[in-house]
């Protein structure tokens, strides 16, 4: 029975994680670790947010330890994880410094493409969802596009991801662009930025094959500017 | 939870939870720091549950085995994560312990006893869990565990002979 002990031993032995990623791990969990200064931040914010009336009863110190627990923990996750969390806002900005530092995890190529489809799907679904002031929404619109497409490359090894996201992108591009066809512009410019856009987006034969790719006013106008 | 008590449940847990993931990734490391580092970032969003549970090894245990198992759900693999271990042993590249000699023979008959006893056994002597930990895990008694660990030892004994 010894021998055999023995020989567990050195296979438990065999497992042991590499000090280096043991130490790695730490620093970036302790970079990450909420902080004094930010529990109380969130307290004060949240506690503005919401009533705490249930907390009155409690002796002082019992009532802050249970806010700073409930606020620091329930706090972070809301932020992280509720859908109702609005860009501009404090808590949206904890939720992307969580994302953030979330990533900073993900170190494989596959861990990392499925993290960045994550969080593209969240972004674009943000965008569908938020409702916001004309020029701050397109504003956004192109930003999201813009890094969209250059994270589609990163997902080419996962094709139920890439499918996904490409499906959101393609969406938001025809709203985005039905947005842009709604806007008054000086007739030049309107007939400049539409050629530009059809020949960003289709081929001129393309144009023809997919006609439900572009809403139709910018359709009709682009085929009327290429034909001519 | 302080940074300091979460300084001492990392220390007491990581290497427990990297080992039991090193052993279900076919001895992927980079993908076993990967997975190891997912269940401690989780850990420290949920410090809610972790404050108000008496078994943060076992919480732990439990977030690392959905942590495989939806790795292995998102791979489109369908594996049991108990057996996980056992399946890749000899697949390409990941010869956990091929340097080993005799380990390799050991993990051939770990693999004919049964998932229970496996499990345990794996828990106690490879992973370095203690009994009362696998016990909660388990959902037995520490003094069950520590018998039932006993029996199995003496049954891969017997199958070494």
């Amino acid at each position: 029975m010894k021998d055999l002990k023995r020989q567990l031993n050195e296979m438990h032995a065999h497992l042991e994680p590499e000090q280096a990623f043991a130490d790695r791990l730490w620093s970036t969990l302790e970079d990450g670790y909420p902080s004094r200064a930010f529990r109380r931040s969130l307290w004060s914010q949240l506690a503005s947010a919401f009533s705490f009336g249930w907390l009155r009863p409690l002796p002082m110190g019992a009532a802050a330890l249970s806010l700073v627990m409930l606020l620091t923990g329930a706090g972070s996750a809301y932020a992280y994880a509720s859908p109702t969390v609005e860009p501009d806002t404090t808590l949206y900005q904890v939720r992307t410094s969580i994302e953030q530092f979330e990533g900073r995890f993900h170190r494989s190529p596959e861990a990392r493409a499925t993290f960045e489809a994550r969080m593209a799907e969240r972004r674009a679904s943000e965008l569908e969802r938020f409702p916001m002031h004309d020029a701050l929404l397109r504003a956004r619109m192109e930003q999201r596009l813009e890094r969209g497409y250059v994270e589609l490359n990163a997902l080419e090894d996962l094709p139920v991801h890439r499918e996904r996201v490409e499906e959101r992108l393609r969406r938001l591009d025809v709203q985005y662009r039905g947005m842009v066809a709604d806007e008054p512009l000086p007739e030049g410019l309107r007939e400049e930025r539409l050629i530009d856009e059809a020949s960003h987006l289709l081929a001129p034969e393309q144009l023809e094959a997919a006609p439900e790719r572009l809403p139709m006013r910018i359709l009709d106008d682009s085929r009327d500017s290429l034909h001519r | 939870m302080t940074r300091h008590q979460f300084k001492r449940l990392y220390s007491q847990y990581m290497p427990k939870i990297y080992r039991f993931i090193y052993l279900r990734v076919g001895g992927d490391k980079e993908l076993a720091e990967d997975l190891t580092s997912e269940v401690f970032l989780k850990a420290m969003e949920k410090m809610e549950e972790l404050d108000t549970t008496r078994h943060p090894g076992a919480w732990l245990y439990l977030v690392a085995r959905n942590r495989l198992k939806n790795h292995y759900r998102d791979q489109k693999q369908h594996v049991d994560v108990d057996d996980v271990a056992w399946y890749l042993q000899g697949e390409d590249g990941r010869q956990v312990f091929e340097q080993l000699g005799d380990a390799q023979q050991l993990m051939q008959l770990l693999g004919t006893l049964s998932q229970e006893d496996r499990q345990i056994l794996s828990m106690k002597h490879l992973e370095g869990w203690s009994y009362k930990e696998i016990a909660t895990v388990v959902k037995k008694s520490a003094g069950a565990v520590r018998v039932q660990a006993h029996r199995a030892l003496q049954q891969l004994k017997q199958a070494q002979v």
